[in-house]
């Protein structure tokens, strides 16, 4: 199973038209409520000014007088404020894991395409970045983008080209060489600022710090931040199906390879993985975040129905 | 052992398969290109390390596997004694069907298939080495009909002896028959033809069986090596790669020094030919027992002194008789025959075993020429080929010379006369006694006269510038009398006076002188360019019409320079000869410098000039340390008394020609005019330009063989014609023979030869009995002249190898060191008079050879497998 480069995307083509047709349907309302600068579909945790009455409450000096409820003082003498909820636009960062491992392609087939090599684990995060991307900003969200070990962030903004602008990004990205997810998650939680969506999209099957990733993700729980670590994995990886032996050969390095019988090593590989998975599903659930694997054969939208459905 | 013979490349080429499977276990197979490699990495990096140890383990075993199955296989230098094959055949079948029985019981016990079937594939080879050596040989790895069986049998004529009443060869050609009827059908064979002149030929069984049949004893003595080495040469220019050597012979001495059967046989040489060509062989012989009490008296030498006779001086021929039988030999006689006719009777007293006795006759021939001497012992014994020995000698006549000297004014030692002289010096040939071929008197010029000339046969004209109108006359009217006249020019000759002589139908002399040779003074060389030779047009007459204008030589030339350039040509003048000679001969000049060639070249030509016969000088071309000697032409003829087995030698003599019509009369004196047969043996030389077609006519019937060509026959007249193609021609050895019945006789050999478009008898000089290939044929290094034997002569096998197997012969062996040899061999040797039979480097385990590969294959392979998966489990 050679490794064959993919053919390079327009940035529109990370959103095709079946895909966007799957998700339509899809409303993505973040779990907790986000305080926000300009109004969006997500409530708030305070109040703002938006037009959903949410209380009353005693005048205190200061307060702006236009909130006044004239008709709660004309009949009850008190001067009461009116609040209503404050609509907040949520800041949503999608960080994609740009290490070689992630160019990994399997044979397993996406539904609706012709045989061949699948996509590659990185083309296929692309793929469910963008359309998050695309999900959140039409909510009036602001999107932001990370790749670790990779090009310059792309700040939080809520206009409509910035759909464009990391479509763009996730083009280019080219899944080479190694990255340090813990490393590069720490660099993340350095920059953000106050609440929001954190999406990783990575394979997670890189060593991994069990102590250090929990760490991480309490600390982004603190400020504020959800976390959702979205693990892609291609079908290979999942159920290492292999039969003859041979040589694996490192995406990362090249020059690494070793020679093993797939037979004899199955039961050992799926234990892994396993005790992987056990691993990250434990440190996200203790810090309230969500942990999901996706399969490169599956389709664009049911990975998503199904991230919903755990949100 | 030779690292570089074809089976060690082939064999030691399977070392390539180890070495590759490592390298592709190594890097090649399935390659994934794999993300999540650390993951991978935690599950098999444990085990990395001893797996690459495991490999190269596996691979320096199955190097070290096939090394020596090669080395085991392939050279039978390493073996471990006698029956060392069968052992090896019987314990590798053992050990291959116990592994697969045990790997089978394993498969079954662990539920293993891959034991299960590798135990399957372990027991069918086993089944198929089975079939290997139960007698399914010839579906060896060449294929059916490949592998040839040679039967090289003894044909020498010890194997005449007979054992209980029915002779050795009887028995010989018996065994060689129910091998040739028991072998498979399809088989190929090679066997001697002696009726196609000691030819072999590949055939089926049924030429092979007719071949077989026609088999006879013959008096050539059986050289094991030459007939093992020249067929395995004939085989392999066949293409044949796989044959068996069958030798069949008798267990007893011949002469004193030649051991019947295994003379020359050098088994490790053969082996090594072998080897190094690339035949698969194997050899087994049977040596038949011989009768325990024979009686065999035999002539074993004859010895003539002196080497070159004179007409009329006494000669002696002395003759040993020996008893190379195992009885006493009752007393007898012991006849020379001269040409045929009985000359004188010895008695010779019994002999005991391994006695002789010298026997000495005085013979003094009347004429000159060439005599067939023959010394035998009529006594019937058990071998009666031997009990006689035939030579041929040459009788020269002693000689008038006068010698005419033409310097007359030089000094003694610069005259021409005074050198002749000493060319004319007494020689003899062979180391043998020399002597006096002539008596010479010396001449001036100007004394020259008719009366003198009556006591003279040959008159040399030395130097003389011309002659008078009268003295010409005289040497005409000399040489048309029976004279020989040799001329030799010298730088003072009369160039136009000789050229004058050459000229016209009556002309004295054969050839035209080119010139005179001008050199400065210092060189003071000679002047004479060679001669040429004016063609004439000659009357010749064939069958009744008369043609003309046939263009003839004109003259023969009897010694020629290195480039061809005529030096001495002669010519019938009258009822004499006359020859003229571009020879420088004062000896301070010459192309051929004063040498022992000299005065023998000169003594045969003056000798040629009074013969009647006519004969070819053969002298080297480069004129250095040779002798010249003239070569008999024609054949010898042996006429028997009776035909068939009951035929009886009568005599033999040289015949120039085979050109007979006998109506009443007998060829021989004493000979009968019906029932007779005669054999002409000899060598004719075939001209290698231009078709060639040989035809024999006889009335009753005749046969005509020429060597390594099939014979023909000619009956009730009707012609038998060869036609010889350009790559057997040159001297090739010649049988012609004559079966007589009733009523008149009449044989004839003809050709068509150098595009001639009419059958000619085949000319005298076109044969010689002398073999060219023996060491009395003159040629460089040769023997002088003298006596040239024909019946001892050994040509063997006509073939390419011959040679080299002479340069390289080894001596003798001996009993010992030849049992020793064929032990290391790796033979069976069993008591003389018993069969073995022994295998050769091509015998069981060349076949072993494949198979064995692919078990050690196989077990690698499968070794592998189960290392692999214990390897891998962490």
């Amino acid at each position: 199973m050679k490794w064959v480069p993919e053919r390079r995307l327009q940035w529109q083509d990370l959103l095709p038209a079946d895909v966007l047709e799957g998700v339509q349907h899809l409303e993505l309302l973040a779990r907790r409520k986000k305080r926000g600068l300009a109004g969006g579909a997500h409530r708030g945790a305070g109040l703002g000014s938006s037009v959903e009455f949410k209380e009353h409450r005693e005048y205190e000096p200061g307060d702006d007088l236009r909130r006044l409820d004239w008709r709660v003082m004309a009949r009850s003498d008190r001067n009461v404020i009116k609040q209503f909820t404050m609509e907040t636009s949520l800041g949503v960062r999608l960080v994609v894991d740009s290490s070689g491992a992630m160019a990994f392609r399997g044979k397993g087939v996406i539904p609706g395409r012709k045989g061949g090599l699948s996509l590659s684990k990185g083309r296929y995060a692309s793929h469910l970045a963008a359309v998050l991307a695309r999900i959140f900003l039409r909510q009036g969200d602001r999107v932001g983008m990370e790749v670790l070990g990779g090009a310059q962030a792309i700040g939080l903004e809520g206009r409509p080209q910035q759909l464009q602008r990391i479509c763009r990004q996730l083009v280019d990205v080219v899944f080479h060489g190694e990255s340090d997810l813990v490393e590069g998650l720490e660099e993340v939680t350095h920059r953000t600022k106050g609440s929001g969506l954190t999406v990783v999209l990575s394979d997670f099957l890189s060593p991994l710090d069990a102590g250090k990733l929990r760490r991480l993700l309490a600390g982004l729980k603190a400020k504020g931040q959800e976390v959702a670590l979205i693990q892609v994995l291609a079908a290979e990886e999942l159920e290492f199906p292999f039969e003859k032996s041979g040589r694996f050969r490192s995406l990362i390095d090249p020059k690494v390879s070793i020679r093993v019988d797939p037979k004899e090593l199955r039961q050992t590989y799926l234990a892994k993985l396993e005790e992987r998975r056990l691993m990250l599903e434990s440190v996200v659930g203790k810090t309230g975040g969500v942990f999901l694997t996706v399969r490169t054969d599956e389709s664009v939208s049911q990975a998503l129905e199904r991230y919903l459905q755990r949100s | 052992m030779n690292l570089g013979a074809p089976f060690y490349l082939i064999g030691f080429s399977f070392l390539l398969v180890p070495i590759l499977l490592h390298l592709v276990r190594q890097r090649g197979g399935g390659v994934v290109d794999w993300g999540a490699m650390a993951l991978l990495e935690e599950c098999v990096t444990a085990v990395r390390l001893k797996f690459a140890w495991t490999e190269v383990l596996l691979m320096v075993l199955r190097l070290s596997l096939i090394t020596l199955l090669v080395l085991v296989f392939v050279d039978p230098g390493v073996t471990a004694g006698a029956g060392w094959d069968a052992k090896l055949a019987l314990a590798g079948l053992l050990g291959v069907g116990l592994s697969g029985v045990v790997l089978v019981a394993v498969g079954i016990v662990r539920e293993r298939s891959i034991l299960l079937w590798s135990g399957v594939s372990v027991l069918t080879v086993g089944v198929g080495l089975l079939l290997f050596l139960g007698g399914k040989e010839e579906e060896s790895s060449l294929g059916a009909g490949e592998k040839v069986l040679v039967l090289l049998p003894d044909q020498s004529r010890s194997l005449r002896i007979s054992v209980r009443g029915r002779s050795l060869f009887e028995t010989l050609k018996q065994e060689g028959r129910s091998i040739l009827e028991e072998a498979a059908a399809g088989q190929i064979f090679l066997v001697p033809d002696v009726r196609e002149a000691r030819g072999w030929k590949l055939g089926n069984r049924t030429a092979s069986l007719e071949a077989w049949e026609r088999l006879e004893v013959t008096d050539v003595p059986f050289r094991a090596m030459d007939a093992l080495t020249g067929a395995s040469v004939l085989l392999l220019k066949a293409g044949v790669r796989e044959a068996e050597f069958y030798l069949l012979s008798d267990d007893r001495l011949q002469p004193e020094r030649q051991k019947v059967g295994v003379d020359g046989l050098d088994l490790g040489q053969l082996k090594k030919a072998w080897d190094d060509s690339g035949l698969v062989a194997r050899l087994g012989w049977k040596i038949l027992r011989s009768a325990e009490q024979f009686s065999n008296l035999a002539v074993s030498s004859v010895q003539v002194s002196p080497a070159v006779p004179v007409v009329g001086a006494p000669v002696l021929v002395r003759a040993v008789l020996e008893n190379q039988g195992t009885v006493e030999s009752v007393p007898g006689e012991l006849v020379l025959r001269v040409d045929g006719v009985n000359r004188m009777v010895k008695s010779v007293s019994g002999l005991l075993p391994g006695g002789q006795t010298e026997v000495v006759f005085s013979l003094s021939e009347p004429a000159a020429g060439w005599r067939v001497l023959e010394v035998s012992t009529p006594e019937a014994d058990d071998l009666a080929a031997d009990n006689r020995m035939e030579a041929v000698l040459k009788v020269r006549e002693k000689l008038q010379i006068l010698v005419v000297e033409g310097r007359t004014e030089a000094p003694f030692f610069k005259r021409a006369g005074s050198f002749l002289s000493l060319a004319l010096a007494p020689w003899g040939g062979g180391g043998g006694a020399f002597t006096e071929l002539q008596s010479k008197s010396l001449l001036e010029f100007t004394e020259m006269d008719l009366e003198g000339l009556a006591k003279v046969d040959v008159i040399i004209l030395a130097d003389v510038a011309r002659l008078s109108v009268e003295a010409e006359k005289l040497l005409r009217s000399f040489a048309s009398g029976g004279g020989g006249v040799l001329v030799l020019p010298g730088r003072q000759v009369d160039l136009d006076y000789w050229r004058a002589m050459a000229e016209g139908d009556e002309s004295l002399l054969p050839a035209r002188l080119r010139g005179l040779v001008m050199a400065n003074e210092s060189q003071l060389k000679t002047g004479l360019e060679g001669l040429e030779r004016p063609e004439k047009s000659l009357p010749v007459v064939l069958s009744a019409r008369r043609r003309l204008g046939r263009i003839q030589d004109g003259g023969k030339v009897l010694l020629e320079t290195l480039t061809g350039k005529a030096l001495v040509v002669g010519h019938p003048f009258g009822r004499g000869k006359v020859a003229l000679a571009a020879l420088p001969f004062d000896g301070s000049q010459s192309e051929f410098p004063q040498s022992r060639f000299f005065p023998g070249f000169m003594n045969e030509l003056v000798q040629w000039l009074v013969e009647s016969d006519d004969w070819r000088l053969t002298v080297s071309q480069d004129g250095q340390e040779e002798w010249a000697v003239p070569l008999p032409e024609g054949l010898v003829g042996r006429y028997y008394e009776g035909t068939g087995e009951e035929r009886k030698l009568a005599g033999a003599r040289r015949d120039r020609q085979v050109n007979f019509k006998w109506l009443e009369e007998g060829p021989l004196g004493t000979m009968d005019g019906d029932w007779f047969e005669v054999e002409w043996a000899g060598w004719v030389q075939l001209p290698e330009e231009g078709s060639c077609v040989l035809r024999v006519e006889a009335d009753d019937s005749g046969t005509l063989e020429i060597g390594g060509l099939p014979g023909v026959k000619a009956e009730f007249g009707r012609a038998g014609e060869i036609s010889v193609p350009p790559e057997t021609r040159g001297w090739r050895p010649l049988l012609v023979t004559m079966k007589e019945g009733k009523g008149q006789a009449v044989i004839r050999l003809l050709w068509k030869a150098r595009g001639s478009e009419w059958w000619e008898k085949v000319p005298p000089a076109a044969f010689t009995l002398a073999d060219p290939e023996s060491p009395d044929f003159p040629k460089k290094g040769g023997r002088g002249p003298g006596v040239l034997w024909t019946s001892r002569d050994e040509r063997s096998f006509p073939l390419v190898l011959q040679q080299s197997v002479e340069e390289g012969r080894t001596p003798a062996l001996g009993d010992e060191k030849l049992k020793e040899l064929m032990a290391e061999f790796g033979a069976k040797w069993l008591k003389e008079g018993e069969e073995g039979t022994f295998l050769g480097p091509g015998g069981v385990r060349k076949h072993l050879f494949s198979p064995s590969l692919a078990v050690v294959l196989l077990g690698c392979l499968l070794g592998e497998s189960i290392l692999r998966r214990k390897e891998v489990l962490r």
